[in-house]
């Protein structure tokens, strides 16, 4: 089976999701035998060489060229396609990362794949694939089937682990392709800078998410924080209202945070929420819904309504 | 500017519950509201609006045993500022993101626009693949999960979310499709009287039969099963009255948090 990888620079460094691609691959090959070939654009990508030659993958193919710095979708997909076509691999895999989501739908249409995305686990039925994906926010499973021996599929960062063993002997090749000229032009990269604590040097951060339901509550579980000697921190939804600056957001698009205790207030536990603080020592979860999945994460979880329990919770600790 | 924007129904859903075979939602018991990243959408398109001008079209495509949720969807986008709705309907098919999206190429083809806006991901299925799909049925620059969007004559200033607190600025000309990430605005919320008086506003209904013969035949990603994932069985649960419930979550935290 000929495996195609495709993996990203980010933040000038290897993408994590990269690796959880790469072992994916691996697994394939494990289990059906064959090549693993992985792809990455962008620009000056030779330093990268020792940290991609990785236990298990076959070659390696840089498309480095100058115009490839900042991602754009046209000329990576122009880039990127050209190689797979070559290859012609019975199986494309990139993570589901902000790149992954908007490029590979784009690769997929370009080589006639059919894509499934966010995928959590894939199996070969010798006729096709089946596909195993996340939906309803973790609370459903769905089997997906697609009868076609070529497949492209994304992955949900986290799912699978990281490995970096590196080899040094794979096979590097440098190329610089031809650069497609789309529509879009990229201007560039930017990281807003905020003035906040910093929510990662924290022991201990009690952590709100849409089920905190009023500004009231928000104030109550800051005072838990301070009780804690911890901070406050929060899922996506708080940030989007604008209850709290984006500096106190946890999850992949934001800060990933490894307290020794996490408190999680009405959080459903999204798998982008998940990302950010799965690695805490202790997870602590209130939520009202018994099936919510942050329960299939944390160590102590407590089914309650935050209005009826915060109030409370506080008197006790005052105690 | 005239701006289509596209929006989903999807299910606030606590206990899943499953048709008998085992591959699709019982959702007789679920309400259905506009997807998340939808209504922020759908409030871009309107503030463009009544920046620039123009007209918002709001297009769902949605199963009709849904119909009255959708309906109110489209009522209450109405309420917000939409100025046309469309429901394409279907019944009784499972279509996956590749039938859709030609289906909903297909309509687009038959009206007038300058943008496409979409939502980043269903809270439901989380493809995030409609519009991209869309875009290159269409052949229309797009981008994804876009926090900002600027218009200076014929050319959008975006700026797209990515990890890590991270943000890519690109420029992008119209007419294009953008998709976008929830917190690049705040939602209005129309009073209920304004969503009274837009029941009585049309929508323009279609049936998916008029646009494509045979759609079950553009599904490319067939669900074969839809299950509860297996519990891991990792958290301690605590049931009961929130007293007892806040006596025993204080010992706990006693416990754990460092001194
Ligand atoms: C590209 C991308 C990046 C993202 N990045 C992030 C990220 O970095 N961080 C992040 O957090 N999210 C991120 N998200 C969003 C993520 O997918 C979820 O939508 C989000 O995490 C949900 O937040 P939540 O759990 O607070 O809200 P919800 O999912 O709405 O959950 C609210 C919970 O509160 C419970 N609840 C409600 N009322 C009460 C009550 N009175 N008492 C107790 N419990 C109650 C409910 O049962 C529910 O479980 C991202 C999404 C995308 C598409």
């Amino acid at each position: 089976m000929e495996i195609v990888c495709i993996g990203e620079i980010f933040n000038n460094d290897v993408s994590g999701p990269t690796y959880e691609a790469i072992y994916l691959g691996n697994e394939l090959k494990r289990e059906y035998g064959g090549k693993l070939t992985l792809i990455i654009a962008g620009k000056d990508l030779e330093k990268y060489s020792a940290k991609l030659s990785i236990q298990g993958v076959d070659s390696i193919i840089l498309l480095d060229h100058p115009s490839l710095e900042l991602y754009e979708q046209v000329a990576y997909t122009k880039a990127i396609a050209g190689e797979i076509r070559a290859i012609s691999p019975q199986i494309v895999i990139a993570p589901y990362t902000s790149q992954g989501m908007d490029l590979l739908p784009s690769i997929a249409h370009e080589i006639g794949y059919t894509l499934v995305t966010y995928c959590q686990s894939l199996k070969f039925t010798g006729n096709g694939w089946i596909a195993t994906r996340v939906i309803y926010g973790g609370k459903l499973l769905e089997d997906v089937e697609v009868d076609d021996k070529n497949i492209a599929v994304t992955i949900r960062p986290g799912d699978f682990p990281q490995l970096k063993q590196e080899t040094g002997s794979t096979s590097v090749l440098k190329k610089s392709p031809e650069i497609a000229q789309g529509k879009m032009r990229p201007v560039g990269i930017v990281k807003p800078a905020l003035e906040d604590i910093d929510i990662t040097k924290y022991d201990v951060l009690v952590s709100v998410g849409r089920g905190i339901g009023s500004k009231e509550n928000l104030e109550m579980a800051d005072e838990l924080a301070k009780i804690l000697n911890g901070a406050l921190a929060c899922s996506r939804p708080i940030v989007d209202m604008g209850w709290l600056p984006k500096t106190r957001q946890v999850g992949s698009s934001a800060k990933t945070v490894k307290p020794k205790v996490y408190i999680a207030l009405g959080i459903s536990g999204a798998t982008n929420h998940i990302n950010g603080m799965k690695n805490s020592n202790t997870i602590i979860s209130v939520n009202k819904d018994p099936y919510a999945p942050i329960f299939e994460i944390s160590h102590y979880g407590v089914v309650a309504d935050i209005n009826d329990l915060l109030p409370l919770l506080l008197e006790e600790l005052k105690k | 500017m005239d701006i289509v924007v596209l929006v989903k129904a999807t299910p606030v859903l606590e206990e899943a519950k499953i048709t008998e075979d085992g591959k699709n939602l019982d959702t007789s018991e679920l309400k259905f509201f506009m997807n998340e990243t939808d209504t922020y959408a759908l409030e871009e398109a309107i503030l463009k609006k009544e920046k620039y001008g123009g007209k918002v079209t709001v297009v769902t495509l949605a199963d009709s045993e849904i119909e009255n949720d959708v309906n109110d969807m489209i009522y209450e986008s109405y309420a917000k500022g939409a100025d046309d709705g469309v429901i394409i309907e279907y019944s009784g098919i499972y279509l996956d993101p590749y039938a859709k999206a030609m289906i909903i190429s297909d309509f687009l083809k038959t009206i007038k626009f300058d943008l496409v806006l979409l939502g980043a991901q269903s809270t439901d299925t989380s493809y995030s693949l409609l519009g991209q799909l869309i875009a290159r049925h269409l052949d229309l620059p797009y981008t994804t999960l876009v926090s900002s969007v600027e218009l200076n004559g014929n050319m959008l200033k975006v700026v797209r979310e990515l990890e890590e607190g991270l943000q890519a600025v690109y420029e992008i000309p119209l007419p294009s499709l953008l998709t976008i990430q929830s917190g690049i605005n705040t939602p209005r919320y129309p009073p209920f009287v304004k969503i009274r008086n837009a029941r009585s506003r049309p929508i323009k209904r279609v049936s998916i039969e008029d646009i494509i013969k045979d759609p079950r035949s553009l599904v490319k990603v067939k669900r074969t099963r839809l299950y509860i994932p297996p519990s891991k069985g990792a958290a301690n649960i605590l049931k009961g009255e929130p007293e007892e419930l806040a006596a025993k979550l204080a010992e706990i935290i006693r416990g754990v948090v460092p001194r």
